[in-house]
């Protein structure tokens, strides 16, 4: 009787140990890890894809077979979750370690673009020059030749930007995007900037008038408003109790101080108009270029 | 009659206890990750244990999405939150689990300050539930979510229908602070927003001084009181544009200022003694 | 003892959920103090306003600011107020040109010109460019 309860006891102890222990799961698997990594991406988890993806690399002693495709999935992931400095350096790595892969010639395109997304335009334009260790095919040149011109655009240097499209060879001249971004050139260097020399005279002469000009009436009206009063009262002061009076000093003193703000305001307020003119046909190229990049 | 001797007896109990404890490796790590106060990783390996147990019908989701809502509350992603503890409802089994995410989702709508849905869900589990520990803890959540909307009435209400339970309720002296502390509270005056504002009509800074601001009081005082004898000064003087143009730009802005400004020192002062309250209330019914 | 060794084990294996209402109460009070948010400190002055007439123009609008405007209505045009722009302006650009952003600041704060600016939903106020937008100058490194 004894030894049977002894047995029975311990089958019973043992029975929670052996549940736990059938067939675990084996989460670490290399192709376990890829493939939680994959849902995490369709899931648009990205950043967290990115790690599980970096996981998969190094559960290998050395980098496994198509390495550079998961290294580019890696990429694709930082950009996807907006870590455009990290997607660049993941692209960069690519290149160095498989410089012959096929995924070479989309990473080159991907490195100058996540620069671009950062807004680090020179830096882009800059690597966009460096020569490729491949040989491109016909749409990578294209498009590394369109992203340098973009570069150009988003710097806002149009004159610069329709003189690299007007130099460039007639098939890659010829392709719609092309002409689109020249025509868009074309557009930014001809927008009907105001001039802030013109702004600031025009309020010297008459206070408010050089905001009016920058179509800011609202402001001009409130700068000639209270330029005006405040001078009015100046000359009130100095009128009744000549160069002694308070009054006369306390609304002259402010009467020059919203005086030259005005001059300074109508060149600033002429800066912001010409810039809300080139932010305008920025966005209309930020449409343009979305399906193609 | 025990019939093992002890090292037998010892060697049991042992096997009994590693047996509770082995466990699922992705879980076990996360637990390590959310002890170690790194949210982000345990998420991870949370989601981990559910894609590789989505179609395991031995496998608690429910429990799991429970943790990776938790996690995420402390992460501080809300609405991940919210989303993960609803699938831990709805993947529940039994009423009674179903009904104790329902409160863990009521916990994390008040800790992100969705009072409003929480009250709503807790009065469903109040009025439907079947099991009695639940409702109890219901009525419990309910309280607290009243006393940090500061109404008082409602939480003293739905408290009492706490301690009507007694299996695990707190002692009677427990009971007796926190009614007290409400009747306190709602006893207590606050300050009225319009007496404050009539006050400062009549004397600037009368209000302010009313809600206790006495700084801010003598200082409304002695600003209007300056603008007020310049324009005098003026209109002795016969200065009547000077005195004009002060009463306009001048007295008029700082006046009706010190009118809205002794307003909003009486709703502040009310919010402040409110929220004072209220803690005292929660420091109490977290007290063992 | 041996039952309570063996529940013990099952115990264990749990984790950090919420059960009753001591760990309900416990995991808001973490996540939502009833006191509120700890306030931050007022601090005049930071390590960077080395200069002795930054520091003076600095603490006049910090005293109109505390004395004078305290007792206005928040009659503000814009979200981030008049003052506080003076402060931000004279503390990253100078005393000279922190005047005139000021001055022309002031000029624009009117409730004519609110269209001209994207509108704050919550408050119905102007949402105001960045202060480095009003800035005449080479651009602060």
């Amino acid at each position: 009787m004894k030894p049977a309860l002894i047995l029975l006891l311990i089958l019973l102890a043992a029975v929670p140990y052996l549940a736990a222990q059938a067939e675990p799961t084996k989460y670490f698997l290399p192709e376990n890890i890829l493939r939680f990594a994959e849902s995490l991406y369709q899931e648009g988890d990205y950043l967290r894809a990115a790690g599980e993806f970096q996981r998969y690399l190094y559960s290998f002693d050395a980098l496994p077979d198509k390495a550079d495709a998961i290294i580019y999935k890696i990429g694709l992931c930082y950009k996807k979750g907006n870590d455009f400095e990290k997607s660049a350096a993941t692209f960069r790595k690519l290149l160095d370690l498989y410089p012959q892969s096929p995924l070479a010639p989309d990473s080159y395109c991907e490195i100058g673009y996540s620069y671009f997304l950062m807004k680090s335009y020179d830096r882009s334009m800059a690597f966009l020059s460096t020569p490729m260790s491949f040989n491109p095919n016909q749409d990578l040149s294209l498009k590394v030749l369109q992203l340098r011109g973009l570069n150009y655009l988003y710097k806002k240097q149009w004159n610069a930007a329709a003189a690299y499209f007007h130099s460039l060879e007639p098939p890659a001249k010829k392709n719609s995007l092309t002409q689109t971004l020249l025509n868009f050139s074309e557009e930014g260097w001809r927008l009907p900037r105001k001039s802030q020399f013109l702004a600031g005279f025009l309020s010297a002469i008459i206070p408010g008038a050089g905001k009016i000009y920058s179509r800011r009436t609202a402001d001009g009206l409130a700068s000639l408003v209270t330029v005006g009063l405040t001078a009015w009262q100046a000359y009130e002061g100095f009128h009744k109790d000549g160069v002694h009076s308070t009054k006369g000093w306390i609304y002259g003193t402010l009467s020059a101080f919203f005086y030259v703000g005005n001059i300074y305001g109508s060149v600033v307020s002429v800066n912001i108009y010409n810039e809300h003119l080139e932010n305008a046909l920025l966005e209309k190229i930020g449409i343009a270029i979305h399906v193609a990049f | 009659m025990w019939p093992f001797n002890k090292s037998a007896s010892f060697l049991i109990a042992l096997l009994m206890t590693a047996g509770g404890q082995a466990q699922d490796l992705a879980l076990n790590l996360a637990e390590k990750f959310m002890a170690a106060g790194e949210y982000e990783e345990a998420i991870t390996e949370y989601k981990r244990y559910i894609f590789f147990h989505c179609e395991d019908d031995q496998a608690d989701l429910s429990d799991v999405y429970a943790r990776l809502g938790l996690a995420f509350g402390n992460a501080g992603r809300w609405n991940d939150a919210v989303e993960a503890t609803e699938k831990s409802a709805q993947t529940a089994r039994g009423e009674k689990t179903r009904d104790e995410r329902k409160l863990t989702l009521a916990a994390i709508q008040i800790s992100s300050k969705n009072y409003s849905a929480a009250k709503f869900l807790l009065l469903k589990l109040e009025m439907y539930s079947s099991d009695e520990d639940v409702r109890k803890n219901a009525y419990f959540l309910h309280g607290v979510c009243c006393l940090y909307e500061h109404s008082w009435t409602e939480a003293r209400l739905t408290l009492d229908e706490y301690f009507k339970y007694n299996s695990g309720a707190a002692p009677a002296s427990k009971k007796q602070d926190i009614d007290s502390l409400l009747e306190k509270a709602l006893l207590t005056r606050a300050k009225s927003p319009s007496l404050a504002k009539w006050l400062s009509t009549f004397l600037p800074g009368a209000g302010q001084i009313y809600c206790g601001d006495w700084l801010k009081g003598l200082n409304a005082l002695a600003l209007n009181a300056a603008i007020g004898y310049l324009i005098v000064t003026d209109l002795q003087n016969k200065q009547v544009q000077d005195a004009l143009f002060n009463a306009l730009f001048l007295f008029q802005r700082f006046y009706q200022g010190n009118r809205t400004l002794a307003e909003n020192a009486a709703r502040q002062y009310n919010e402040r003694y409110h929220r004072q309250w209220a803690e005292k209330i929660l420091n109490v019914l977290r007290e063992r | 003892m041996m039952l309570a060794l063996f529940l013990l084990g099952f115990v264990c294996a749990g984790g950090p959920l919420l059960h009753g209402t001591e760990d309900l109460l416990a995991y808001i009070l973490e996540n939502n103090p009833p006191g509120g948010p700890a306030q931050k400190s007022l601090t005049l002055f930071s390590p960077r306003d080395v200069s002795e007439m930054k520091i003076a123009a600095l603490g006049l609008v910090r005293f109109y600011q505390l004395i004078i405007t305290s007792q206005d209505r928040a009659s503000c045009n814009f979200t981030f107020s008049c003052s506080n722009f003076s402060r931000a302006a004279i503390r990253n650009y100078g005393i000279i040109h922190g005047l005139l952003m000021t001055s022309d600041r002031l000029q624009r704060c009117n409730s004519m010109g609110r269209k001209d600016y994207p509108v704050d939903a919550q408050t119905g106020r102007a949402v105001d460019y960045p202060l480095e937008r009003y800035h005449l100058g080479p651009a602060k490194k």
